[in-house]
């Protein structure tokens, strides 16, 4: 048993030794590798700066091991630089349109309030014939008048739908009658 | 006015804080936080690039020829003044939350 578990570690140590050596041979040339891969998944207003960056940064860490999990960690953080740099260039454009942006919102609150009256004026004039029931739309904020607006139309366009029915309906019967094919259901 | 946001302070990103108000020198290299603060560079350049474009850090070129030094340029990045001061005070509450007594000068 002792000797299995001897040939064991001697076997343990050279395989490790190898793998070392190995790491310390390819170490140079995998951390370029990795640095360069993440360079190109980088988006391209970075690409030149974090190159140069990320190879000095490599220059001062010895080859091996810790070079290789450095250049891991610039592919790794690819993705977050990525967002950042996004996230900063629209903020940079809300920055630059910021008026625009009010001026718009104001003209929607406005057509908003332009919506608003017309709905009432067509309720109004609709309301003696039952299609429409609406009171206070567009009071609510922003998603619930939409959805507000949503069913209400739904409802609308049913509405529209039996009430269009029933005026072919008539127009059929005014046709019979005229013909003298009429007789009624009842 | 719409203004940039600050960044999410997180014990990485005050690990970075701490070594740029620790040092000796002004300006440092991504290498020379990540040897001071121990941050993984996965999650370093990340929070470099945050607080560069937060208005916490500059960086600037090294000035020098790499064909001359024979190395490429290295990048080196500096507390601003706001960034001085939100960093001075975001440790300092951190510190005063934990329970240390340390002032970060």
């Amino acid at each position: 048993m002792d000797v299995i578990w001897w040939v064991g570690a001697v076997a343990g140590a050279i395989g490790i030794n190898l793998i070392a050596s190995e790491l310390f041979a390819w170490g140079p040339r995998l951390s370029e590798w990795l640095m360069h891969r993440a360079v190109r998944r980088l988006v391209p207003e970075l690409r030149d700066r974090m190159q140069e960056e990320w190879a000095g940064h490599l220059q001062m860490i010895p080859p091996g091991l810790w070079r290789i999990v450095a250049a891991a960690g610039f592919y790794l953080a690819t993705g977050q630089i990525n967002v950042a740099l996004r996230v900063h260039l629209l903020e940079m454009w809300l920055g630059r349109n910021e008026r625009r942006i009010r001026e718009l919102l104001e003209q929607l609150g406005q057509d908003r309030s332009e919506l608003r009256d017309a709905t009432g004026r067509l309720d109004l004039e609709l309301s003696p014939l039952g299609i429409l029931d609406g009171r206070g739309l567009l009071d609510a904020d922003e998603i619930a008048t939409l959805q507000h607006v949503q069913k209400r139309g739904e409802r609308h366009v049913q509405q529209a739908r039996e009430l269009l029915e029933q005026i072919v309906r008539c127009y059929e019967i005014e046709q019979q009658i005229e013909k003298g094919r009429y007789r009624s259901r009842r | 006015m719409i203004e940039s946001k600050e960044p999410r302070l997180t014990h990485a990103s005050l690990k970075v804080l701490r070594a740029f108000l620790d040092s000796p020198r002004v300006k440092l290299s991504g290498a020379e936080v990540h040897k001071q603060s121990g941050v993984f560079t996965g999650t370093l350049y990340p929070l470099l690039l945050r607080f560069e474009k937060a208005g916490w850090l500059t960086s600037k070129w090294e000035d020098v020829d790499p064909k001359e030094v024979g190395r490429p340029r290295r990048r080196f990045y500096r507390l601003t003044p706001t960034g001085r001061a939100r960093a001075n005070a975001a440790l300092a509450s951190v510190s005063s939350r934990s329970g240390e007594a340390v002032s970060w000068t």
